[in-house]
């Protein structure tokens, strides 16, 4: 297992209200138990405001949680301060949903992956540079690639730098929060399959964070449904497809295939309290 | 309704220049959903805003004729357009938070909308404002009236922008992109706003896009623009079933 969550917690403080002395946390995350397991791409599905992201950032422990336990290449790494976890942030990167915030705008594409490279205190500076143009080439950027800044490049050459920097580390665990999302269908399908091509060559994991299941289903092996905190369903890709349980995942399903609006009432509630059932083989819903 | 021929914009520099349209022409008819579906940099919104007369002077309209109910849209004064944006076409686009002025509150953007294009009295427009809002689905009107852009959610925020664009009931909506940034559920619920304009209020939809799962169930017809040029135009259903040209084929390949 190369990634397992325990329970894993995190409230928001909700807004004070007057004359309402208890104040409403917002679950984020609501005891979320998931396993990742190596060579098998997981896709994590949502509307936004799911917690989708709140669940990345808690993985990378950019935001500290509430309760609960990581377990990251069969060690908790939950308790550990920010100093421990920079060796760890290694081998768990990630790709950050809007390419034009990600990038410096100050640094050349040279000193964005130089930036990467000088994390790892590696050997000399010729070494960096051949891996610097191996990296950029991977992604299916040219070298003169190098001496440019972020503005120019489009949308879709920008998602490649930023996963090109993470590929620097080598990473056994790559998550993809949203990034295909704000592309062009045309320039989603190519990062798709330079992902699905990277894969081979470095034997990453996929983490694959997205709102649209039809997406998702292009890279991932397995998918989790998550709806308001907690994760509502959970199956090999195609058996989700074929046979969805829960209505959440039913409405998300025909919202990504045909924009169509599943259900008449727009505003579906979880009941809280319930628990992950297994249904089928790797099949688990929440009922 | 709206008639496009022979639509030709080049960006010009020292050489000869760029051809962005290439000799574009398309009908729609009343009570029609007409998509122009193609990638970025096709040209798409550049048709948008040449029927709005939005275009940047940079660029030089080489040849074309933009019929609006049979008007020459092409020959009118600076007056005349001004009166027909909004009045008789209205514009969505794709950033709502870009689109709205952030100093003015939600309300009184609408509201300016009907100030400039109709003669009602101001309580009248109060009521009309609201009675928009909830129109395009948003339950507590009262509340959202007040608000500035930025305390609305991305969908709510679209949605403010389509009552704004249908306030003075045009009857040709011009939709840029009006979801690429929303997740999926929801652009259903705005397509499901889309269609309930048809239905209802019977407006005509120019509907500008780069995903054919958009329009699959939506659009009456079709048009996809490659480079500049239209490469194939139909009814929706034919397109989608018998694509003949290979970029359609590339687009109806993202969307299984």
């Amino acid at each position: 297992m190369l990634l397992e969550l325990k329970d894993v917690r995190k409230c928001f403080p909700g807004k004070r209200r007057l004359f309402h002395p208890i104040r409403e946390d917002v679950r984020a995350v609501d005891d979320v138990s998931l396993q990742v397991r190596e060579g098998e791409n997981l896709g994590l599905v949502g509307e936004s405001g799911c917690g989708k992201t709140t669940l990345a950032r808690l993985i990378l422990k950019l935001t500290p949680m509430d309760s609960g336990a990581i377990i990251f290449e069969g060690r908790d790494i939950s308790s550990l301060g920010q100093n421990k976890m920079r060796p760890i942030r290694r081998n768990l990167q990630m790709v950050f949903q809007d390419p034009y915030s990600s990038l410096d705008p100050r640094f050349t594409v040279r000193g964005i992956l130089q930036e990467a490279q000088d994390i790892l205190r590696q050997d000399s500076s010729k070494g960096k540079e051949a891996q610097r143009v191996e990296l950029l080439k991977a992604v299916g950027l040219e070298e003169d690639a190098l001496n440019r800044f972020p503005h120019e490049f489009s949308g879709g050459e920008r998602q490649r730098i930023a996963i090109a920097r993470a590929l620097v580390f080598n990473p056994r665990l790559l998550i993809l929060d949203e990034a295909v999302s704000s592309l062009d269908v045309l320039v989603q399908q190519q990062i798709i399959d330079l992902l699905g091509d990277l894969q081979k060559r470095f034997h990453t994991t996929y983490l694959f964070i997205s709102h649209n299941l039809r997406i998702a289903r292009k890279i991932s092996s397995r998918v989790a449904v998550m709806f308001k905190g907690k994760i509502v369903e959970t199956a090999p890709t195609e058996e989700l497809f074929r046979h969805p349980v829960h209505p959440y995942t039913r409405a998300l399903l025909s919202a990504a295939m045909d924009y169509q609006v599943a259900s008449a009432n727009d505003d579906m509630t979880l009941e809280r309290g319930l628990s992950l059932v297994e249904k089928g083989p790797g099949h688990f819903v929440y009922c | 309704m709206l008639a496009i021929q022979n639509l030709s914009i080049r960006i010009p520099d020292e050489n000869s220049g760029r051809l962005l349209l290439d000799h574009v022409g398309f009908d729609i008819q009343k009570e029609e959903i007409f998509s122009l579906v193609g990638g970025s940099g096709s040209g798409k919104t550049t048709i948008g805003l040449a029927v709005l007369r939005l275009l940047s002077e940079a660029l030089k309209m080489e040849s074309g004729v933009i019929k609006f109910e049979g008007q020459d849209l092409l020959g009118f004064s600076k007056e005349r357009m001004r009166a027909l944006r909004g009045k008789e076409i209205g514009m969505v686009f794709q950033e709502p938070l870009h689109a709205f002025n952030p100093l003015f509150r939600v309300g009184a953007q609408i509201d300016e909308v009907l100030r400039f294009h109709t003669a009602l009295s101001r309580k009248d427009r109060q009521e009309r404002v609201i009675d928009l809002l909830r129109q395009v689905g948003i339950p507590d009107a009262l509340r959202v009236e007040c608000l500035y852009p930025h305390q609305l959610s991305g969908g709510m925020r679209q949605r403010a922008m389509i009552a704004q664009a249908i306030a003075a009931s045009p009857k040709l909506l011009i939709a840029d992109e009006p979801t690429s940034n929303l997740d999926v559920t929801l652009q259903a619920k705005i397509m499901d706003l889309f269609r309930k304009l048809k239905s209802e209020l019977k407006i005509s939809i120019l509907l500008i896009t780069h995903d054919l799962g958009l329009v699959k169930h939506l659009a009456d017809k079709i048009a996809v623009l490659y480079e500049g040029k239209i490469v194939e135009s139909g009814k929706i259903q034919e397109v989608m079933e018998h694509p003949k040209n290979d970029f359609t084929k590339l687009l109806l390949r993202t969307i299984t």
